[in-house]
C-alpha cells in the first residue's frame, strides 16, 4: 500500500505542484487549501502523514496541528515553516509534530522525512496491535468487553 | 534620538518582515514547478526529447536562482527582524556579515568589496541592532570615496574585555586622500556616525596612519 499523504497549504500552486511530484513517486496524495479543510478530510480518511505550513490565513498550522492530533494521534506531522516561523514550528515538535522543514524545502529531503514519519507510525500501529494482540491471548473475554 | 523616533525603521521591518515570507513562499512554487518538470523529463528517454540538454540547463538555472533568492530573502528577513527590539544580545559578526551581502550590490557600484573577518570566537554584545547596523553602513559608506577602486573594505570584530572594536580598513586608498581624517571627518555623514555613537553607547576614531576607521562599542545597556 502506498504511503498516504495529505498537503495542506493555503499556497494552492504551491500545494498542487508538490502533491504531483509526491505522484510520480507513488504517494497517495490528497490536497487541502485551509486547515479546516485539512480537518474535515482527516475526519472521514486515515493518512499516514500530514505536510502542514505553518502560516496559513484562518485557521494557522498549530491550530490544525492540534486539532488533527486530536482526532488521529497516530498521524505523524510534518511542519513546513516560513523565515519567522521556525520557533512556531518548534513549538509544533512540542505539542506532537514529527519534525519540520524550511520553505522552499529540498524535495528529497521533504521525501526523506515523508518515509522516517511513516515508518514511525508503522512502528507505533504495529506496537498498539500487539498489545491488543497479548490481551486477547491474556483475556479473550476482553473481545467481548470491547463490544 | 528615542525609541519613538524609530517607529519608521520598525514600520519598515514589519513590512519587509511579512513580504520576505511571501517571497519564500513563490520560491517555493518555483522551486516545485522546475522540480515537477524535472521529475517528467526523467521519464522520458533522452534522446525522445528535443532540446533537451537546454531545457535541463534552463531548469538548472531555476534551481540555482532559486537558491540565491532564497539566501537574499533570509538575510532581508534577519535584516527586518532588526528593527523589532531595541536592545538585544548581538553577534556582531553574523549581524554585519548579514548587512555586508545586503550591501554587496552598492559596494559593487562603487567598484569596492566588503569582506567581514570572522573573529575566532563569537563576540556578542548588548547593543541597540538597528542603530548598530546603520553606524557600520555608514561607516563603509564613508570609505567608499576614499578607497580605490577595485579594491577590498575589511571589517574585522576584536574583542576587548567587555568592549568591542569594530575596525574598517581599505586594502588601498586613492593616491589624491592624503589624510582620512581630512577627507571624512568634515563631512555631515562623519557628524551623523558620531550622533549614532552617542546612542550605541560607542566611539569612533580614525587611525590615519593604518588608513582605518575603529568603532569602540561599550556595554551600555
Amino acid at each position: 500500500m502506498n504511503i498516504r499523504v495529505l498537503v495542506v497549504d493555503d499556497e494552492k500552486d504551491f500545494v498542487d505542484q508538490l502533491s504531483q511530484r509526491m505522484e510520480l513517486r507513488e504517494y497517495d496524495v490528497t490536497t487541502a487549501y485551509s486547515g479546516e479543510a485539512a480537518l474535515e478530510k482527516l475526519r472521514s480518511y486515515n493518512y499516514d502523514v500530514i505536510i502542514l505550513d505553518v502560516l496559513m490565513t484562518g485557521m494557522d498550522g498549530i491550530e490544525t496541528l492540534q486539532e488533527a492530533k486530536k482526532l488521529k494521534p497516530l498521524t505523524e506531522v510534518i511542519m513546513l515553516t516560513g523565515h519567522a516561523t521556525v520557533e512556531t514550528a518548534i513549538e509544533g515538535m512540542k505539542l506532537g509534530a514529527f519534525d519540520y522543514l524550511k520553505k522552499p524545502a529540498d524535495t528529497e529531503e521533504l521525501i526523506k522525512k515523508i518515509d522516517a514519519a511513516y515508518s514511525r507510525k508503522s512502528e507505533q500501529d504495529e506496537r498498539i496491535q500487539q498489545a491488543r494482540a497479548d490481551e486477547i491471548i491474556a483475556s479473550p473475554r476482553s473481545v467481548l468487553r470491547d463490544e | 534620538m528615542s525609541r519613538d523616533d524609530l517607529n519608521i525603521s520598525e514600520f519598515y521591518g514589519r513590512i519587509i518582515a511579512s513580504y520576505t515570507h511571501e517571497i519564500r513562499n513563490i520560491l517555493a512554487v518555483i522551486r516545485e514547478s522546475a522540480g515537477l518538470m524535472q521529475d517528467i523529463m526523467g521519464l522520458i528517454p533522452e534522446n525522445d526529447m528535443p532540446h533537451y540538454d537546454k531545457l535541463t540547463n534552463s531548469l538548472a538555472a531555476v534551481e540555482r536562482n532559486v537558491l540565491r533568492g532564497h539566501d537574499l530573502s533570509t538575510r532581508l528577513n534577519e535584516f527586518a527582524h532588526s528593527s523589532d527590539v531595541e536592545t538585544a544580545e548581538t553577534d556582531l559578526y553574523q549581524s554585519i556579515d548579514m548587512l555586508a551581502s545586503l550591501c554587496k550590490k552598492i559596494a559593487e557600484r562603487q567598484k569596492v568589496a566588503i569582506k567581514v573577518v570572522q573573529p575566532d570566537q563569537p563576540v556578542i554584545l548588548k547593543t541597540r541592532p538597528i542603530e548598530l547596523l546603520l553606524t557600520v553602513f555608514m561607516c563603509v559608506e564613508s570609505l567608499f570615496s576614499s578607497t580605490e577602486k577595485e579594491s577590498e573594505i575589511s571589517v574585522s570584530i576584536i574583542q576587548k574585555d567587555s568592549t568591542a572594536q569594530i575596525i574598517f580598513s581599505c586594502s588601498a586608498i586613492k593616491p589624491d586622500v592624503r589624510s582620512l581624517e581630512d577627507h571624512i571627518a568634515s563631512t555631515a555623514q562623519w557628524e551623523l556616525i558620531k550622533k549614532l555613537c552617542l546612542i550605541i553607547s560607542g566611539e569612533i576614531q580614525i587611525d590615519d596612519p593604518e588608513k582605518k576607521l575603529c568603532l569602540l562599542l561599550n556595554p551600555g545597556f
